[in-house]
């Protein structure tokens, strides 16, 4: 206070001097472009003189310059500074313009931030901004389409679900997913944790150069978020909320009951057998189950209180959040609630020191279904169960007979059992009543936070310790009461099972740097170390026949048999010891120089190699800084970037370099079974193992044109070594072999990202688009592995993708179909070159197989490349206006280049029901060349072969977002206090633009690309408000 | 203040030399819940852990796939077909069956492993053995003997499913992986015998052990399987030698034939007195589809030989593999064990019973391991879970065995009287003219009915040269389908080292 007191006096003094000289007077108000909101804190200076003042809350401003031919210069931060010559005026009023892609902003890097002007690597931002009110269930989805080079494919639509995220294609066979670090504490478990609201901004740092720093974790790139801090110098308090409403956007077509008895007979008669339903028009339309389990009206809220205040000395920022989604699959069983609360803060002891920390808490509840799965998710039961079956049984033949009355069916709420299918059995359940007996759900509690202290020993040079540490706790429990759902579900007594886990991890991070301009050599150097350590331990256990029918009366403290009791437990530890440094250089911000260099030394590492070194380097070249380019009234600012670099990936499993000897090699002995414990060596030992290494090129340039568009391109080459792969030993060796860095892969693409921004006559536009291109091809794995086997299909385990040198990772796998056998005389002209029928056991209306191996017969050496679920293009754009008070965003986001594998129908039970197609399939010369005849049996394996008859384009465009808002005017608001006030209705996938004929083409997780009747997105309404005061 | 600076200058001081030395050891973790490979097998508990892991694969089923021995040979054999869901269901299962094998398509690979897995762990254990010292003898000695009996039944499953193959009696160093060599199978076989007798000769190995102790071996096995070994090899003069061993195991008085057929195979007389070798399979480990494949303490089997959605009395549902063939049900159709070995389903369907009717249906099932729905596994997968255990070598096929081998050996009267106790269990009349050839046929006609679905008539029929006759129009080709294909795998990653059997 004395030395603002001071300086008041100076700057008094000093214009009470300069007063003497002129008597120049001018003033006026400074608005906002677009919105004429007053801007307050407007710096105004007079140009090259020791003399400025502020614009108050008003917008207004009142400056005394020395002559009349003073320049004054405006400026505020986010806006586009402007300069006014006097020129005699007296009221000078300007309306600023907001700078939509700032040369002065900033960019976090892993270890402290960089003006965005002088990056030599390719990193996205993501805006804090840009999120707001926007309903995204898990941050990771928010980056969904935001940003180029990264590619997100929820895993279904289940709330709380999370996503497959890849950086720049996936790179490795292995895990490919990206380091996320929040508040600079990298993050293991998913960062669900996270408040939307409390975020600032997102950065992705893609390129090799710029995730090099995370060094051995970074080589699926690295996602910086960055919390809120506090505002110094004003309180804000902010309320936003929403509440909406959610349903299905499509349903598929399937077989009513009668298309289904006059197929089923179709198909019964073709393979010889008999009718089976006597007179199908009698049967009606049937069961229409995916009424039966899809919920039309899910509710979803998020509401989140912010409280931000500040001094010069110390600031804060506090947040509680409550969000809550249902699910659009089942009422009860499928559900997300997170409960968030974060304290953020720094203080300023002296000029010298600071200190802060950042501090979240997370609360989740979940309860899930089984989104994609052929073994029993309620929308497979869906597509499959037939639909004679009724919902609810009431036959009272059907009753009175053996299933109904000796066994316990599961019956609704008025004790009315469920219908249970004598057509289509296996998994394939009664979905309402399967979802009925499950019961259960799973937890997290945890605890993220970071604290720091900085000291600036002399200008310049400061040293930085932080401690951050990730403490979870997580669990589940579920119960199955006594239930009989068909022949092979059924459970003859209750069992309860509850788990809980605890993990702790912590980071020590200590850092040294040392920033000084020397004239235009500007020189920023870092070094420091790191230790980390992540332990943690679970257990888990389950008792039965439990004298209890529901969960919530469920305990483990029953007395129950011990024998009948069962309990687990694990443990988990590792380690990283790190050294990392950083040199930034850059002359007259025109030319520029990086190098980084981090060491990691990890517990996962064999002994030979225990240590990995991760360089990587950067240059670039400010165009528009050279004279003959500046103040060109085209190019604005142009910037060409060139990086290399090394990173790592060290997901390869604990202590996989030494040999260990496993457990659970058992055998019973005795009358009683009882088990005895065997043991014996896991694998062979491979002391060699290392990480897997990433080495990344990249090209790329920064523009600003017309002042009003920026443009970003990059150019990128990925390769993959030392990709982790089990070592093939001959089976007489008895043992696994050992996991030894063999593989490799390749990624090479671009991405190109564009922004507009202007205000024309009062309608303020912004444009934000990206498109991402990218081409994966694994290139080796090794001298004795030929393909790496995926994802298989049914009960028979029919193998759909494959990974093969020279393809892209997982593509899909199967035989080529060349349309369909009209007459039996095709069959017989189809021959190989021996004039021997290909397909003897055809008959006309099943598949041509081609013979790709050209080796005479059709047998599984056919099976050959069919498509690739992983899309070389991803697009998103983000679109807005503004008018007065209101404001309409669109945001869209699509993928192409990709197929869908559409594995819904259970092809191994012959009664299962079928989609709509099928009512077009062969039924005789020249009706179909696309879908075969209907056959009991199937002698041709039309169906029961992996082929591009399941093959589809994924492609898919999706307005992901429509929303139109409005913000009160400001007289009103300031009537009744506060400083912002936003309505705003906003809708949800609205539209999907695709040509894929099932649910949702969106398809991630474990299943990726494949759809076995996916958990589709839900189309969801919301209304809701944003008020700050 | 500067000193301030100063001081704070210490802890990043005594930072850095912390980090540079104590790097090493923070980097050092010590794997908990399990044990170092090198810090293993150094007490007496932890080599009867490794032991247990050698009996383990005894009961494995779930190797590369479905890869049960038993329903494998029966789908071989004309007892079955192979069954499931439809063609597709299990190809490799179909192809056995079929004898469309080729390097690529079949079970063989399964089985393989399986093999090499149980050898490389009973090799492991003798190795181990001799390295600890001031082991107590008897235990050394017993546990000795009975990893030599595992690898010997596991050299004899390979040498019959496979005839050339790797042989050794070690642990493989890193440089003899890829160099392996197949040998004939006598040279198999005598390693075989080698081992046999060893253990035969292990005065520590006990002829009987106690409740808790059921499915080790025994010296009764060990004679059993010396003498099958034997038999297989099919050399007329060495008849006696085996029939010597089978007197002995019949004339122990350990063991005696159940009065009643129908009992052998009830779950309460398993380890009864016809039993001289079980595989021991638990329903109480609630085996999970999390660990399928050699996971589980199940029998599969019995979980494939089930009628398909069963719904009925007494029985509970299966996969309805391992149909059985009109060929055998015809066969058997007047034999006293029939409706102990094979289950009429068009029978059950008239007293209300409904399944689905599965690939190659024929309407009759496996009677002798069909899974009960009282004996359904309460907790776990109950497909995975069914305890039944298989009757590896009971009294019975030895009493069959001896028959042979003194026919074979010359002594009709001797065959006869041994055939004729099996016969007179279940009442038929006893064989009184025959003679020469036409006993042994006979002999080979009782084996067939007495031990039909139990996964002895494939390798029978192939022993005694009679499997193009009675399997030539299933596919069955002379000189090729005697044994499987090498595992393609295996020729490929020793490029070419291991050669292919005749004729694939």
């Amino acid at each position: 206070m004395r030395m603002r007191l001071l300086n008041f006096f100076v700057f008094f003094l000093f214009v009470s001097w300069i007063s003497v000289h002129a008597q120049v007077s001018v003033q006026g108000t400074i608005t906002q472009a677009g919105s004429s909101d007053p801007l307050i804190g407007v710096t105004i200076i007079e140009k090259g003189q020791p003399n400025g003042t502020l614009t108050g809350s008003d917008g207004r401003y009142q400056i005394t310059v020395g002559s009349e031919d003073a320049i004054l210069v405006f400026s505020y931060l986010g806006f586009t500074t402007q300069e006014i010559a006097i020129n005699g005026q007296q009221e000078i009023s300007l309306a600023l313009q907001e700078d939509i892609a700032n040369l002065d902003e900033v960019v976090i890097v892993g270890y402290g931030v960089q003006k965005k002007a002088v990056v030599t690597g390719a990193i996205s931002k993501v805006r804090g901004e840009d999120l707001e009110d926007m309903p995204v269930t898990r941050i990771e989805q928010s980056l969904l389409g935001r940003t180029s080079g990264v590619r997100v494919t929820t895993a279904s639509g289940q709330p709380g679900e999370g996503a497959t995220v890849r950086i720049r294609g996936t790179s490795s066979i292995n895990a490919s997913e990206p380091l996320y670090v929040v508040d600079g504490v990298p993050i293991g478990g998913g960062i669900d944790f996270l408040n939307q609201g409390d975020i600032e901004s997102i950065e992705v740092l893609k390129d090799a150069a710029s995730a090099s720093i995370y060094g051995a974790r970074s080589a699926g790139g690295v996602i910086l978020v960055t919390t809120k801090q506090g505002k110094k110098d004003r309180m804000e308090v902010n309320y936003s909320g929403y509440y909406g409403t959610q349903a299905p956007w499509k349903k598929l077509a399937l077989l009513d009951a009668r298309e289904y008895g006059i197929l089923m007979n179709e198909s019964s008669v073709a393979a010889g057998g008999s009718i089976l339903f006597e007179d199908p028009e009698s049967l009606g339309v049937g069961t229409d189950w995916q009424d039966a389990v899809f919920n039309y009206d899910a509710p979803i809220q998020n509401h989140e209180l912010s409280i931000t205040a500040g001094s010069e000395k110390s600031s804060y920022y506090a947040s509680f959040g409550y969000f809550d989604q249902s699910g659009i699959v089942s009422d009860a069983q499928s559900r997300y609630q997170r409960f968030t609360a974060r304290f953020n803060s720094t203080h300023k002891i002296n000029k010298r020191i600071t200190f802060g920390n950042t501090l979240a808490y997370s609360r989740i509840k979940g309860v899930g279904v089984s989104t994609n799965s052929e073994f029993g998710s309620p929308l497979s039961r869906a597509i499959n169960l037939d639909p004679i079956t009724p919902l609810l049984e009431t036959d009272p033949a059907v009753l009175g007979n053996n299933v109904f009355s000796n066994f316990p069916v599961v019956t609704n709420d008025e004790g009315v059992p469920y219908g249970i299918s004598t057509l289509v059995t296996s998994e394939v359940l009664n979905p309402v009543a399967a979802l009925r007996i499950q019961q259960g759900y799973g937890w997290s509690d945890k605890v993220v936070g970071n604290a720091f202290g900085e000291i600036e020993f002399i200008d310049g040079l400061k040293f930085r310790s932080s401690i951050g540490t990730d403490l979870a706790f997580w669990g589940n429990e579920g119960f199955t009461p006594i239930y009989y759902l068909n022949a092979t579900n059924r459970s003859d007594l209750t069992r309860y099972n509850r788990a809980q886990n605890r993990g702790l991890y912590w980071i020590w991070q200590n850092t040294l740097s040392y920033t000084r301009s020397f004239g235009n050599h500007n020189l920023s150097l870092l070094a420091g170390t790191v230790a980390e350590r992540n332990a943690g331990e679970g257990i888990g256990g389950g008792i039965q026949d439990l004298p209890v029918n529901h969960i919530d009366e469920a305990s483990l403290s029953f007395p129950t048999p011990a024998e009948t009791q069962t309990y687990y437990g694990f443990e988990y530890q590792g380690t990283l010891a790190s050294y990392l440094s950083r040199i930034n250089y850059n002359y007259a911000e025109k030319y520029l120089l990086s190098a980084t260099m981090r060491v990691d030394g990890s517990s996962k590492f064999g002994s030979n190699n225990k240590f990995g070194y991760f360089p990587s380097i950067s240059v670039g070249w400010v165009v528009t800084q050279e004279n003959f380019l500046r103040e060109n009234p085209l190019i604005n600012f142009f910037k060409i970037r060139g990086s290399w670099g090394v990173n790592g990936n060290d997901q390869i499993g604990d202590f996989r370099f030494v040999s260990t000897v496993g457990g659970g090699r058992n055998y019973t002995f005795g009358l009683d079974d009882r088990l005895v414990n065997g043991v014996s060596p896991n694998a062979i030992a491979n002391p060699d193992l290392r990480w897997e290494e990433t080495k990344q090129s990249n090209l790329g340039f920064d523009a600003k044109i017309f002042k009003r568009v920026s443009v970003t391109f990059d150019l990128f080459e990925k390769k993959t070594t030392d990709m982790l792969l089990d070592i093939a030993v001959p089976g007489y060796v008895g043992n696994a072999g050992p996991v030894g860095n063999i593989a490799t892969m390749e990624n090479r693409g671009w991405e190109l990202e564009l922004g507009y921004g202007n205000t024309v006559s009062g309608f303020q536009f912004e444009f934000n688009g990206n498109l991402s291109y990218v081409q994966n091809t694994v290139t080796d794995l090794g001298p004795d592995k030929e393909f790496l086997p995926g994802q298989r299909f049914s009960p028979q385990g029919l193998e759909i993708t494959r990974t093969t040198v020279g393809l892209p990772i997982g593509y899909f796998y199967g035989y080529k179909t060349d349309g369909i056998f009209q007459t039996a005389e095709e069959v017989a002209t189809y021959t190989n070159a021996d004039g021997n029928p290909l397909q003897p056991e055809a008959q006309a209306g099943d598949f041509r197989f081609v013979d790709v191996n050209e080796n005479g017969e059709i047998d599984p050496e056919d099976r050959t490349f069919i498509g690739d679920p992983t899309p070389n293009w991803t697009y998103g754009f983000n679109a807005s206006v503004g008018w007065k008070g209101f404001d309409l965003v669109v945001f869209g986001q699509g993928v192409a280049g990709n197929e869908l594998f559409k594995a819904t129908r259970r092809f191994d039970l012959q009664m299962a029901n079928m989609t709509g197609d099928a009512l077009d399939r062969w039924t005789g010369e020249g009706t179909s060349t696309t879908y075969p005849r209907l056959v009991m049996n199937d002698p041709n394996r039309n169906f029961s072969r992996s082929s591009d008859f399941y093959v589809e384009n994924g492609a898919f465009f999706r307005i992901k977002t429509l929303q139109l808002g409005y913000s009160i005017p400001k007289g009103l608001k300031q009537a009744i206090g506060f400083s912002k006030i936003r309505f705003y209705i906003s809708g949800n996938n609205l539209l999907t633009f695709t040509e894929y004929s099932g649910f949702d083409p969106e398809i991630g997780g474990g299943s990726y690309g494949v759809d076995r009747g996916i958990y589709p997105q839900a189309r969801f309404y919301l209304l809701g408000i944003n008020a700050t005061f | 203040m500067k000193f301030i600076y100063k001081l704070l200058l210490l802890p990043l001081l005594a930072l850095c030399v912390m980090l540079s030395s104590c790097g090493k050891d923070f980097l050092e973790l010590k794997p908990r819940g399990t044990t170092l490979e090198t810090n293993f097998y150094q007490t007496q508990e932890e080599l009867f852990e490794a032991l247990v892991a050698a009996y383990d694969v005894l009961q494995w089923g779930g190797t590369n796939g479905w890869t049960m021995k038993l329903g494998l040979l029966n789908a071989a054999s004309d007892d079955c077909f192979a069954g499931g869901s439809d063609a597709s269901d299990q190809p490799n299962w179909v192809a056995y069956d079929n004898f469309t094998l080729a390097p690529f398509m079949g079970p063989q690979l399964g089985l393989w492993q399986k093999g090499y897995a149980g050898i490389y762990r009973a090799n492991l254990l003798l190795e181990k053995l001799e390295t600890v010292e001031d082991l107590d003898p008897e235990f050394k000695a017993r546990s000795a003997a009975e990893a030599k009996f595992l690898r010997a039944f596991y050299y004899f499953d390979l040498v019959r499913f496979f005839g050339n193959i790797p042989l050794f009696t070690e642990v493989l160093s890193a440089d003899a992986i890829y160099t392996q060599t197949q040998v004939t199978p006598e040279e198999v076989y005598a390693q075989i015998e080698q081992d046999l007798t060893e253990a035969y000769n292990t005065f520590e190995l006990p002829e009987t052990v106690p409740p808790e102790e059921l499915g080790r071996i025994t010296k009764g096995a060990v004679t059993a399987l010396l003498g099958k070994v034997i038999l297989y090899q099919n050399d007329d003069s060495k008849m006696e030698a085996a029939a010597a061993l089978f007197d002995e195991v019949i004339n122990s008085g350990l063991y005696a034939l159940q009065a009643d057929f129908g009992d052998i195979f009830r779950v309460e007389n398993e380890f009864g007195q016809e039993s001289i070798f079980e595989i021991n399979y638990s329903g109480n480990q609630r085996g999970g589809w999390g660990n399928f494949g050699n996971g589980t303490e199940g029998n599969y089997d019995v979980q494939f030989f089930g009628m398909r959605d069963y719904v009925g009395p007494t029985y509970a549902n299966g996969w309805s593999f391992c149909p059985v063939t009109p060929k055998l049900v015809d066969a058997m159709r007047n034999d006293p064990r029939y409706p102990h070995t094979i289950i009429d389903g068009n029978a059950l369907k008239d007293l209300g019973a409904s399944y689905t009717e599965g690939y190659q249906n024929t309407d009759f099932f496996i009677r002798k391991y069909a899974g009960l729905q009282q004996d359904r596994a309460l907790d776990g997968e109950p497909a995975l879970n069914w305890s039944y255990n298989v009757r590896e070598i009971r009294l019975a096929d030895v009493i069959l065995m001896a028959a042979e081998a003194y026919t074979r050996a010359g002594n009709d009267a001797q065959g006869k009287a041994y055939l004729n106790q099996v016969r007179a269990r279940v009442f038929l009349r006893p064989i009184t003219a025959a003679s020469g050839d036409e006993l042994l046929n006979l002999i080979y006609r009782e084996r067939q009915y007495e031990l039909a679905t139990e996964g002895h008539r494939f390798f029978d029929l192939v022993r005694t040269g009679r499997a193009a006759e009675e399997l030539g129009d299933q596919g069955f080709t002379a000189g090729k389908n005697e044994v499987l294909p090498i595992p393609q795998s295996e020729i490929d990653i020793t490029t070419g080292i291991l050669v292919q059997n005749p004729g694939y």
